[in-house]
């Protein structure tokens, strides 16, 4: 009986042994065959892919958290080859959309090599466009009943791979400060260029593995780093209107107004015309002809003229030159290294306290202060001041300006009278601004920045000021801000904002012309201030480019200040002066 | 005893069977251990898979939640609130209009901290030991470890 079933077994082990043989014999074929090359190939091809993972650019939030530069979704359109079936349809129905021009979307489909299997048509599509696109798609493959038939609408091959892109909900709101970001990537211009590496986050090529087993191997790409700006996005845009009325108001070609706070040099707001908008930034062109103009406030040098006499002054009261109360008989005019030096108004203002040269912007009592002061000590102090020197100003392309020496091959004795009252050396609004910082700030001079903090793996790391050194003593600084508060009520300026005592200085500059000599018909107009004199929390710098309305910045740059002071301390919320002095004492209710 | 022996070992049927038996007993072995890794393998990967898909997922939520930031700060720019404001027939409060109170504790108005603290820890490593080690680490742990 087992003899006679005996062969069932012998069959079965046959059949699993032949099995098993087979199994070592392909194993065996396949290491030997001819196509093992393409087999690796196609084992390695399937193993995974490289890929360049992009991490999403870091977001930029204004003080308040208001989202001035973020992230959206965009379109790579693009064509695989052969599944292409009606490329002239695919080319004119982008190029309606889009438009764009047919033939060379068609050039692309069809101007293409052996080897590539996938064209690139056209990037950064909007996700409302692209839906269009896809729904018409979508659209023609619904009426589709059969076969593709020659001739017939198809965009079969059409593909679309999602991507983020930079976006500006603000579009032109602090666009100066902000910069911008090209398609490929890379910032440019203030804080999209200065900060570029941390907010591009660094791209990382990695291996992605196809098998499930081995997802740990992906590597994580962490995101840019996101930036919190000192910039306050409502005093910003305020100023930025002030900005551009009293450009149309005063006939002025273009202008800068920067607003900071000089107890730690954060910048609050600063605002500079004409502007771009973020959103459309191939328009650069058609706005400006060099670099230097993105943002006038950091990338361009210029006189001054008298809103640099604070800087004199100071340095006159700190080396002990001269006190408030050092009489001066101005006689109009003073001969200096072969050259005379005049008042503004050509004018003789008789006898003066130095008080009164502040408040009448006297010419020629700031060069006789500095010719008495003596060359080392005026351009010690100017070099304490940072002038000649780039702050580091936390923005792309900061200018330094010029400060000549004595010693240099182009200073003159002229030039210690005419750098007293701000002619013949150049700085930026942002030098001034901080130069000035140490006479608003008891002192100390303050680094002006615009970086708040970082927000990085869920942390946010906050950024404490910088001091810049401190250039004249504590007496010095509260001695020349009351001066300059007085002077200020003594001119009965167009700056003064009731309710508040403010210090402050007009800047009439004379423009060199290309032959070397001084235009008076075209100037550039200037103001700095600050407030509350007892506890000074904003300071503002306003520029004009050669108003028309008046060439003297004490009609057209000091209103504007005012203005820009009264929304100020409205939107940093500083009552006038009595209401705070009375809160001080306890009386407030 | 000796004779007892002689006539078991004499039985050629038994000792077959005992052969058999141990060979099945190998095969059986072997068949658990192929099946638990199997399992663990399958396992493994249906894990690895809904790993993958949840980094699609991430990518995919964290595009949206840019546009829809972006969305929000459109609605919420400066020109767009003002236009609205205008509107409905706001405008800005002159200096004369202006009422200051005294709100105890309040130090003004501070940057803001954009970290979101919303009391949950992501866990950084999610797959258990039982995903990664072999079944000889199982098994040394087991061991070594006291059995956790």
């Amino acid at each position: 009986m087992r003899r006679e079933y005996a062969w069932r077994s012998v069959v079965i082990a046959v059949l699993f042994a032949f099995v098993g043989l087979a199994i070592i014999v392909q194993m065996v074929r396949l290491q030997i065959s001819p196509d093992i090359s393409e087999f690796r190939g196609l084992v390695e091809r399937n193993k995974g892919w490289m890929e360049v993972v992009y991490p999403a650019r870091g977001e930029i939030y204004d003080r308040k958290g208001y989202l001035l530069a973020g992230n959206q979704t965009v379109f790579e359109l693009g064509v695989t080859l052969d599944q292409i079936e009606n490329a002239e349809y695919i080319a004119d129905t982008l190029a309606r959309v889009l438009d764009m021009d047919t033939s060379i979307l068609l050039s692309k489909m069809t101007d293409v090599s052996d080897e590539q299997v996938y064209v690139m048509l056209v990037d950064f599509v909007s996700g409302e466009t692209a839906e269009k696109i896809k729904k018409i798609k979508a659209d023609i493959e619904e009426k589709r009943d059969g076969p593709y038939l020659e001739g017939q609408e198809s965009l079969a091959g059409l593909h679309f791979r999602e991507h983020l892109s930079r976006s500006y909900p603000e579009k032109t709101i602090a666009a100066n400060v902000i910069g911008f970001v090209n398609q490929s990537e890379r910032g440019y211009f203030g804080i999209e260029e200065k900060y570029n590496d941390l907010l591009a986050g660094n791209p990382v090529e990695v291996w992605i593995p196809a098998d499930p087993n081995r997802v740990e191997e992906i590597p994580h790409v962490p995101d840019g780093t996101t930036l919190v700006l000192t910039l306050d996005r409502e005093l910003q845009a305020a100023t930025e209107n002030i900005l551009d009325d009293a450009l149309d108001t005063h006939g002025a070609q273009s202008g800068t107004i920067i607003v900071m706070d000089p107890r730690n040099g954060e910048i609050l707001a600063m605002a500079s015309a004409p502007r771009l908008d973020l959103t459309n930034y191939s328009d650069y062109d058609n706005l400006f002809d060099e670099a230097i103009e993105y943002n006038r406030a950091i990338n361009m040098p210029y006189e001054p003229g008298s809103v640099f006499k604070i800087l004199t002054m100071a340095a006159a009261l700190d080396s002990g030159t001269v006190t408030p109360d050092t009489a001066y008989t101005d006689t109009g005019f003073y001969e200096i290294g072969g050259a005379v030096i005049h008042n503004w108004d050509n004018e003789a203002w008789g006898v003066q306290d130095m008080t009164g040269c502040l408040t009448h912007s006297l010419n020629v009592c700031l060069a006789r202060i500095a010719v008495q002061m003596g060359t080392e000590d005026f351009y010690d102090y100017m070099v304490r001041f940072g002038i000649g020197h780039p702050t580091g100003v936390d923005l792309s392309g900061e200018a330094g300006g010029r400060l000549r020496v004595p010693g240099d091959s182009d200073w003159y004795t002229i030039d210690l009278a005419t750098n007293s009252f701000g002619q013949g050396v150049t700085a930026t609004p942002i030098q001034m601004m901080m130069a000035a910082s140490a006479i608003a700030n008891e002192g100390t001079m303050v680094t002006p920045h615009l970086l708040y903090g970082m927000v990085r793996d869920n942390k946010q790391y906050n950024f404490p000021s910088q001091d810049a050194g401190r250039p004249i003593r504590r007496d010095t600084a509260l001695t020349l801000n009351e001066m300059l508060a007085n002077a200020l009520l003594g001119a009965d300026s167009l700056a003064i904002l009731p309710g508040y005592r403010l210090a402050g200085k007009t800047g009439t500059a004379e423009i060199p012309t290309e032959s070397g000599d001084y235009s008076s018909a075209a100037t550039n107009a200037s103001f700095i201030g600050w407030g509350p004199v007892d506890d000074p929390q904003f300071m503002v710098y306003v520029w004009l480019e050669k108003p028309s309305s008046s060439i003297w910045a004490s009609q057209t740059a000091a209103p504007v200040f005012a203005q820009v002071a009264d929304v100020t301390t409205q939107v940093l919320n500083i009552p006038p002066d009595i209401i705070r002095q009375q809160y001080a004492l306890g009386l407030g209710q | 005893m000796i004779t007892f022996s002689r006539r078991i070992q004499q039985a050629s049927w038994r000792t077959r069977r005992q052969r058999l038996g141990t060979i099945l007993l190998v095969i059986v072995g072997v068949v658990m251990v192929a099946a638990l890794y199997l399992d663990v393998a399958a396992r493994t990967t249906l894990v690895g898979r809904e790993i993958q898909n949840l980094e699609r997922e991430t990518v995919a939520t964290k595009a949206e939640n840019a546009n829809l930031k972006t969305e929000l700060a459109r609605l919420l720019s400066y020109h767009e609130i003002a236009g609205r404001s205008e509107a409905l027939g706001f405008r800005r409060a002159t200096a004369d209009e202006l009422v200051y109170l005294t709100v105890p504790g309040y130090v003004g108005q501070e940057a803001v901290n954009l970290v979101i603290d919303n009391g949950t820890s992501v866990q950084e490593n999610v797959l258990t030991d039982a995903y990664t080690q072999s079944l000889f680490d199982w098994v040394g742990n087991q061991v070594l470890g006291g059995g956790r």
